[in-house]
């Protein structure tokens, strides 16, 4: 504190404007943090409509591409771009040189929650990426600051290779504004091993009721034995317990409208409150790297997160000798199956890229089947292709634990981009449940006024 | 007086003329031709700086601002109107455009540098005038020397400064201007530039404010928590590193430099690491303190340390001692240093006189070093104050509290507001709430400084 | 007797101020012991931080200069914090000696102003640094991120300084005006020497800062190759799918030592810094 003087603080802090990514794990969930307001319609989309259409980028028709600036296919100028992880960057930037040999690349290590707030300055600068990652949830504030440029004739390469989800939550008034990458959508991993020597069988629970009937047996708070682990306090793992009981985010793809006094919600909550039964935890205390360091142990049958514990849980079930699996969220046995919120990585290609042909080629490449493989090969990342593309990715087929992810993508509801105070209020919402801290009922509408009320003040 | 009547005398106001026409043209008729030099660069320079920055060849459809302005006068347009055309968004990447908040940005910065060369401009023309008056009167011819020297002496605290003032003023004033301009523009989630254009929207954004009341009540109750903390974290930092210095000064203390070592360590390591290894070892389910006290059946159940809703209290008391265990090395330095200063003699006296120990510290000790370290208490309050790192990673605000809107128990001012405006992208928001934030703290640190008579005595 | 009774309240002083020492030392450590065995241990995550890990590794250090540009970080951070050393001790010196000799018009004005600001909640003024720095040609460069550095302190130090000079006796100053000595003189003879422990002090203060600052600096630089150790350490905790909790406390370790060793070394310059200044005249 002292040591760093005064404006040292303030400056700190100041500097926090840019790097709202800011903070430690447990306040940043890749996937459910912070997302974006879509409710800027009206004259600029008509335009850009009109702009996508005659954009002065030629096609090539045999093939399937965008016919790249001379600067950049002849290798005088490089493409820039930010990526999140070294090998990753690496194994891509080496697939795309064996298709385009005489294109130069940069790569520049951006972390994905950083990425849209630097490039919004960056580019305004002229020193931004050309192509750029950044989560499916932050791609609202990259269109509305213009970050992300609409992708054009791959449009339509694009479609035939994803599912339709992930074509829809990239999509704004009908135009794709990222490439999906990688899904990363939370399932329920369990311990194979474990669960043998518990149940007699390493069938994974497939309701909410199979997880509670373990738990009288298993759980023993005194020393911290839980038979199922996640981040209690945050809508984005409590939306599966909801969406099994009939209450599914904007519904009717209306962004005032969060039907947060629904009945169908406070069903939902009420049985997701019953849930604490089973995982005691106060919500600020269930830290998401208590969850996994846990089940790396061997010691918790359950825990729900995403996919980018692969590599940690590998190396762990190697090292403590269990084996894992992945499957489907499990659902409330009177509901419907348990749908969760989207979670997709995505590439941008930037509005302010100087080369906006030879941008969208690399981002259509990172899709294409030999950027999957790099995906997959570098980072073990699942690629968000459609089922049966996946399987051409060079060592993914029969990944079963890949597969459990991809199954549960299946259920992702379709949502538009979410609304930053969707976040904010409903977080507070799931808190106040979980921790008792209001009455159902009470804590609805305490989420209505807080969604209207930082709705009204962004306008 | 001979002079007088000499016909080369130029009347003081013609020199002033001359360099209001052309910078240092007046410092060239006087001929103090180094000083006139100067000037002349300064403010070529600043033309030169205009026309390059700018379009000035192509004037084919008129002089136009936003099209043919540089620096200087594009920064003032760009600053006054905040934009005319927005960019669009096409596939070929964006149209040209303005960027509003880059143009206020820049505006701001092409206006302090206005302020500082209008400075020089004013200087220019009177220092022509007082050099050719001075000149007239006494009849001496002063070189440029002899007046720079003379400047250096009677501005000596000024030029000494400048560097200091500059650096300050840059990056120091002008962000805060920047974000003080922030509140009274439409820049929000709704109005992002650059393919939207922000606008002036005078005081409308206090008005709206204001009309969400329901949030009255927690922003008056995390102001309260706000002066607690700065005032309390402040003190104990400070009586703590007093109270180890005053150990630490004692006779019988061996090996002084060692333990010395040992309390400066946390130092040396970043903040934000050690806020989070405290944040974990606080972990009320999971965390090894409140693991060993069940264990060891000190306690029947777990303490939820930052996460109690029914003894909110706990959090913000380890919040502040853990706040001590990063700030009372500083203060334990600082006033050992103070301690080893205060004359022998002063407690011979009280020695004599047969003074307890308690009434040596309290009557010699004590106002000695209080006096000498005073000032860095307001400095301290301020920065609690403001303290943004260790709430955040600490316990991010928590226990939650219901009664609140997006606010924890631990929630300090700053924290709030940045969570609820940055994360949700109400900037002008956040920039009102930032002015009557400060507004507030700086009247009460005024009130307290001008009691405390410290004013007086800068 | 008497004497008895004295001596045996000595002990029973001094044997509890003994264990006020120990208890205060044992809290200040054991958390930096959990820094340091996280550091060699082999899970990621911060849960699974504890002073002896279970399979005590090296692993993270090793990471740290294998797979990351962490030497490069260093140096670089090395050149950032020699020149915020080197110039923001000289500024602020020169800005405290003003302060605390001379009367001029706004002085109390300007030391109020630069008191007043450090109030103000700035956490929406970033994009006029950046843009500040576009203009000046300053952005992704080790240059910039000194002069913010330097800039960012001024305040704070000159009204340190200043309290310290003010506590410096005049009669030095006037002793040496008799002697013909110019004001600079003064500063460079006097004044200097005179503060130089203070001067110590903050010149490892100075050094210190770049290597936890983070923030500001992530905002200012771009390239891989201008990265300072805060920067890059950060990074490797900014987000749940890229947590390397050891990873960043084997930084962490390395970047402390240098600063503790330098601590202890220039402690005694810290204490007797501080203590000259209570020399009143």
């Amino acid at each position: 504190m002292k040591k760093y003087g005064f404006l040292g603080i303030s400056f700190t802090v100041a500097a926090m404007l840019v790097a709202s990514g800011c903070g430690n794990g447990s306040n940043n969930t890749a996937t459910s943090d912070t997302t974006t307001s879509s409710n800027n319609t009206g004259t600029s989309n008509a335009e850009s409509t009109a702009a996508a259409e005659d954009g002065g980028l030629k096609w090539d028709d045999a093939a399937k591409d965008y016919v790249m600036e001379p600067e950049i296919s002849s290798g005088e100028q490089s493409l820039k771009v930010w990526l999140e992880y070294e090998e990753y960057a690496k194994a891509l930037v080496e697939a795309f040189k064996v298709k385009y040999p005489k294109v130069k690349v940069e790569y520049e290590v951006v972390a994905k929650v950083d990425s849209i707030d630097r490039m919004a300055l960056d580019g305004e600068a002229g020193k931004g990426a050309d192509v750029f990652m950044s989560s499916y949830n932050k791609l609202a504030q990259a269109i509305d600051n213009a970050t992300a440029a609409p992708l054009g004739k791959y449009e339509e390469t694009l479609k035939e290779r994803m599912p339709g989800t992930f074509i829809d939550v990239v999509s704004k008034d009908s135009q794709m504004f990222g490439v999906p990458i990688s899904t990363e959508s939370i399932a329920l991993f369990y311990n194979k091993t474990l669960l043998k020597a518990l149940t007699g069988s390493d069938k994974p629970a497939t309701t909410w009721d199979e997880v509670m009937e373990l738990a009288k047996t298993y759980n023993d708070s005194k020393t911290n034995q839980w038979t199922i682990r996640f981040l209690a306090g945050q809508l984005y793992y409590a939306y599966p317990v909801l969406s099994s009981l009939g209450w599914h985010l904007y519904e009717d793809n209306n962004l005032d409208e969060p039907h947060f006094d629904s009945e169908a919600l406070t069903k939902g909550l009420k049985y997701y409150k019953t849930l604490r039964s089973i995982w005691d935890v106060n919500s600020a205390d269930a830290t998401w790297d208590s969850i996994e360091s846990e089940f790396v142990k061997g010691k918790t049958p359950y825990v729900i997160t995403g996919p980018w514990v692969f590599k940690d849980f590998d190396k762990a079930a190697a090292d403590n000798k269990f084996e894992y699996g992945v499957t489907t969220l499990p659902k409330v046995a009177s509901g419907d199956k348990a749908a969760s919120l989207t979670g997709i990585s995505v590439a941008l290609v930037s509005g302010y890229s100087k080369y906006p042909a030879a941008a969208r080629v690399f981002a259509n490449f990172m899709a294409s089947d030999e950027g999957a493989a790099a995906l997959y090969k570098s980072i073990g990342a699942i690629p968000a292709l459609q089922a049966d593309q996946i399987q051409n990715v060079e060592g993914i087929n029969g990944n079963e634990h890949i597969a459990g992810i991809i199954a549960q993508s299946e259920n992702a509801d379709l949502t538009p981009q979410i609304p930053e105070y969707m976040y904010t209020s409903g977080n507070e919402l799931i808190v106040n449940v979980w921790d008792n801290l209001l009455s159902v009922g009470d804590a609805q509408q305490k989420a209505e006024k807080a969604y209207a009320d930082l709705k009204a003040l962004g306008k | 007086m001979n002079n007088s009547n000499n016909k080369q005398t130029t009347p003081a106001w013609a020199t002033g003329i001359l360099s209001a026409i052309v910078w240092g043209g007046g410092q060239w008729l006087n001929r103090q031709y180094l000083k006139g030099l100067v000037f002349f660069l300064i403010g070529a320079g600043s033309l030169t700086a205009e026309l390059t920055t700018g379009h000035y060849n192509d004037m084919s459809a008129g002089f136009r601002l936003r099209d043919n302005g540089g620096f200087f006068l594009k920064g003032l347009w760009g600053l006054v109107t905040l934009g005319t055309q927005p960019r669009k968004m096409g596939m070929s990447g964006l149209t040209p455009g303005d960027h509003s908040i880059v143009l206020m940005a820049n505006g701001i910065i092409a206006l302090f540098v206005i302020l500082i060369l209008v400075f020089f401009y004013v200087w220019n023309i009177r220092d022509a005038v007082m050099a050719r008056r001075r000149m007239n009167e006494s009849g001496i011819h002063q070189s440029s020397l002899q007046d720079m020297k003379q400047l250096w002496e009677s501005m000596y605290a000024y030029i000494v400064l400048s560097p200091a003032a500059l650096l300050t003023l840059f990056i120091c004033i002008l962000p805060i201007v920047f974000g003080v301009l922030i509140a009274f523009t439409d820049y929000s989630r709704s109005n992002t530039p650059p393919t939207k254009l922000v606008h002036w929207v005078g005081f409308d954004n206090f008005v709206t404010v204001t009309q969400v009341f329901s949030w009255m009540h927690t922003f008056l109750n995390v102001l309260l928590w706000t002066f607690v903390w700065a005032i309390l974290a402040t003190i104990t930092t400070y009586f703590f590193g007093f109270f180890q210095a005053v150990l630490l000064n004692n006779s019988d203390v061996k090996l002084k430099k060692l333990w010395r070592s040992i309390y400066i360590l946390p130092w040396a390591v970043p903040a934000m690491i050690s806020a989070l290894v405290f944040k974990s070892m606080f972990n009320g389910q999971f965390g090894p303190i409140s693991q060993f006290l069940l264990d060891t059946g000190l306690t029947d159940e777990r303490i939820y340390w930052f996460t109690d809703p029914n003894h909110t209290y706990l959090a913000r008391i380890l919040a502040l001692l853990i706040n001590l265990w990063l700030g009372f090395p500083y203060f334990m330095a600082l006033i050992g240093g103070t301690l080893t200063t205060v004359s022998d003699s002063y407690y011979e006296a009280a020695r004599m006189d047969g003074a307890t120990s308690s009434q040596t510290f309290w009557k010699i000790t004590f106002p000695i070093v209080y006096k000498a370290t005073a000032p860095l208490l307001m400095l301290s309050f301020v920065s609690n104050f403001n303290n943004f790192g260790v709430i955040y990673f600490l316990t991010e605000g928590g226990p939650a509290n219901p009664d609140y809107n997006f606010a924890g128990n631990t929630d300090l001012l700053i924290t709030w507001l940045y969570k609820l405006t940055l994360d949700n992208r109400l900037y002008n928001m956040g920039a009102v709430m930032s002015i009557i934030v400060f507004l507030i703290v700086a009247s009460f640190s005024l009130i307290n400084l001008r009691k405390s008579k410290s004013l007086e005595e800068i | 007797m008497k004497a008895k009774r004295t001596s045996l309240t000595t002990i029973l002083k001094t044997t509890l101020i003994y264990i006020e020492l120990i208890v205060v030392a044992v809290i200040i450590i054991y958390p930096l012991i959990w820094i340091v065995g996280s550091s060699f241990g082999s899970s990621k995550g911060l849960a699974n931080a504890s002073p002896i890990p279970d399979h005590t590794t090296l692993n993270n250090y090793i990471d740290l200069f294998r797979n990351t540009n962490f030497p490069i970080w260093y140096v670089n951070t090395l050149k950032v914090a020699a020149a915020n050393m080197v110039f923001g001790v000289l500024l602020s010196t020169l800005g405290a000696y003003a302060f605390s000799r001379f009367k001029f018009k706004g002085k109390k004005a300007s030391l109020l102003t630069m008191l007043i600001l450090q109030m103000f909640p700035a956490f929406l003024t970033a994009i006029a640094v950046y843009m500040l720095f576009l203009n000046f040609g300053l952005l992704d460069s080790l240059t910039g991120l000194a002069i913010v550095g330097v800039a960012a302190q001024l305040p704070y130090n000159i009204w340190l300084l200043k309290g310290y000079i003010d506590n410096i006796s005049m009669s030095f100053d006037e002793a040496a005006l008799i002697d013909g000595a110019s004001r600079t003189q003064i500063f460079i003879r006097i004044i200097m020497p005179l503060a130089s422990p203070m001067l110590t002090f903050l010149a490892v203060l100075q050094f210190a800062a770049p290597w936890m600052d983070f923030i500001l600096p992530r905002l200012l630089i771009s390239s891989e190759e201008k990265k300072t150790v805060a920067i890059g350490l950060y990074s490797m905790i900014s987000d749940q799918t890229k947590n390397e909790f050891t990873l960043f406390a084997a930084g962490s370790v390395i970047v402390a030592i240098p600063i503790a060793i330098l601590y202890i070394v220039l402690q005694k310059y810290l204490i007797n810094g501080l203590t000259a200044g209570g020399d009143k005249g």
